[in-house]
């Protein structure tokens, strides 16, 4: 179900009820952070380039955020006409914001033109052979992770990371207190990055679990 | 410091106050930045999904506490920097619209305040004759969430605790799996929240609730605390709309009532 097609729901949407724009967020905001993390495909000086792939994770939230804040804003609610899809008019926002972005980031540049072939330049994620190779590491560590975990840790890992339930699902399904599982995940989390630090893939950040960064640093 | 709590934030186990600065790290330290992104990836590798349960709950937070939605932020802006979140608790100016009561902002600086002194709700568990305790479970503003495991057809008896310097409101509901309600506290449909005196300590209820005539299962027990009171009535119409709307309130971690600062909540298990 989509929010044009949900007329109670876009009522109260308009109406700014705090539950329903809940409910909308919820039900959209996977699909904005697609479209974030997707980028979008503008010609800067003739040339086309993808504008914000592998951004850092704070600033795809930041995007998804603001994404949000511009659509649930008084003016935008009323001015939602109920019959283009809602999902496009997320993903136009969130475009724009991109574009936004890489504006500030490619201040040289003296044109940069947002056009709608997306399709045409490839995902850098998908040719990149490094990013590949990475994720294919990235794999055998979690392969690895997860199979070195003994119940119920393995079970809270699937629960978790996995299928990204909440913790009280979570708790449903395993049967174990929220408590336990909240102090489980983030030991596991804990032992995924030291493993990915093993692995290489922290070379530069000088990160290490139960050590402070700030006082090493003063050392 | 932030190094240690990166796990936490990811998870996302850790109080807002802390996870907004963990956050505003990330932003200042570009190791802790590639040390959060790098688990952020192998948490999208193996999940598929483009956000993490974490994420969306962290950006729907900040999303419905900014002050206004309409309010522009710069994507550039890191989601919510902790010296906003000290301005927001402080300097708070809403101008509400005539048909509300409230605003998000005021309700984030009115949870604050709330939150600033120890005010909540201890739940007991008594066996069927009222004769001998089975456990306790205490939530409020100084712990948001507890267990307690209650067999069936015991009682639950309640006490308020407020340290605060104000009276607080405070109203108990309980929602079965299905989303059915229970109210537990005031007991009756209808009924206004209970007033605690500023000062008040393990003050027990006069009545309990008896859990013999109800459906079996666990139950999440919300304590709702607001600075002004609110009544059973406009907490079903709160949570009928959210009902409505399609939220599962059987499986939140926090109810859809937008006029209470402040939530806790004890799961009880059979």
């Amino acid at each position: 179900v989509t929010l044009e097609e949900d007329r109670a729901l876009l009522d109260s949407y308009r109406r700014g009820d705090r539950a329903s724009l809940a409910a909308v967020f919820r039900m959209y905001v996977e699909d904005v952070a697609k479209t974030v993390r997707s980028g979008v495909v503008v010609v800067v000086d003739g040339k086309k380039v993808r504008l914000g792939v592998r951004m850092p994770e704070h600033d795809v939230e930041a995007i998804v955020q603001e994404t949000f804040t511009r659509a649930f804003a008084p003016r935008a609610r009323e001015s939602y006409d109920g019959i283009r899809p809602f999902g496009a008019y997320l993903a136009t926002i969130a475009r724009n914001l991109l574009i936004d972005r890489g504006r500030r980031e490619v201040r040289e540049a003296k044109s940069v033109v947002a056009v709608d072939d997306v399709g045409e330049l490839a995902d850098p994620e998908e040719t990149d052979p490094t990013w590949r190779l990475e994720e294919e590491a990235l794999d055998k560590i979690l392969d690895a992770m997860k199979q070195a975990l003994v119940e119920p840790d393995r079970s809270i890992f699937v629960c978790r990371v996995e299928k990204q339930m909440s913790f009280k699902e979570a708790a449903a399904a395993t049967g174990l207190s929220e408590i336990v599982i909240r102090r489980r995940d983030t030991r596991m989390r804990a032992e995924l990055l030291d493993r990915l630090r093993q692995h290489g893939f922290l070379e530069n950040a000088k990160v290490r679990i139960g050590t402070s960064l700030l006082s090493r640093r003063s050392k | 410091m932030w190094s240690r709590l990166l796990p936490r934030y990811v998870a996302g186990t850790l109080p807002p106050f802390l996870a907004r600065r963990v956050q505003a790290a990330i932003d200042r330290d570009l190791d802790l930045a590639a040390a959060y992104d790098s688990l952020r990836r192998a948490e999208r590798r193996a999940s598929g999904r483009s956000l993490s349960t974490a994420q969306k709950d962290r950006i729907e937070a900040a999303l419905f506490a900014s002050p206004s939605p309409a309010a522009a932020r710069s994507p550039m802006l890191r989601l919510l920097p902790a010296f906003a979140a000290v301005a927001a608790a402080v300097c708070f100016v809403v101008v509400r619209a005539p048909e509300e009561k409230y605003g998000v902002g005021d309700l984030a600086s009115r949870g604050v305040k709330i939150s600033s002194a120890p005010v909540g709700v201890k739940v007991t568990c008594l066996d069927a004759k009222g004769a001998q305790v089975l456990g306790s479970a205490t939530a409020g503003a100084r712990r948001a969430m507890d267990v307690l495991t209650c067999p069936q057809s015991s009682l639950l008896a309640f006490s308020t605790t407020n340290l605060g310097k104000e009276t607080r409101h405070v109203f108990v509901v309980g929602v079965a799996a299905d989303g059915s309600r229970r109210w537990y506290a005031p007991f009756s449909p209808g009924a206004a929240s209970v007033a605690v005196a500023p000062g008040v300590v393990d003050d027990v209820l006069s009545s309990v609730a008896d859990t013999s005539g109800m459906v079996a299962g666990p139950v999440s027990l919300y304590v709702l605390v607001s600075d002004q009171p609110f009544s059973a009535d406009d907490v079903e119409h709160a949570l009928a709309r959210g009902q409505k709307s399609g939220v599962p309130l059987g499986h939140l971690d926090r109810l859809p009532v937008d006029f209470v600062p402040l939530q806790a909540r004890i799961d009880v298990r059979p």
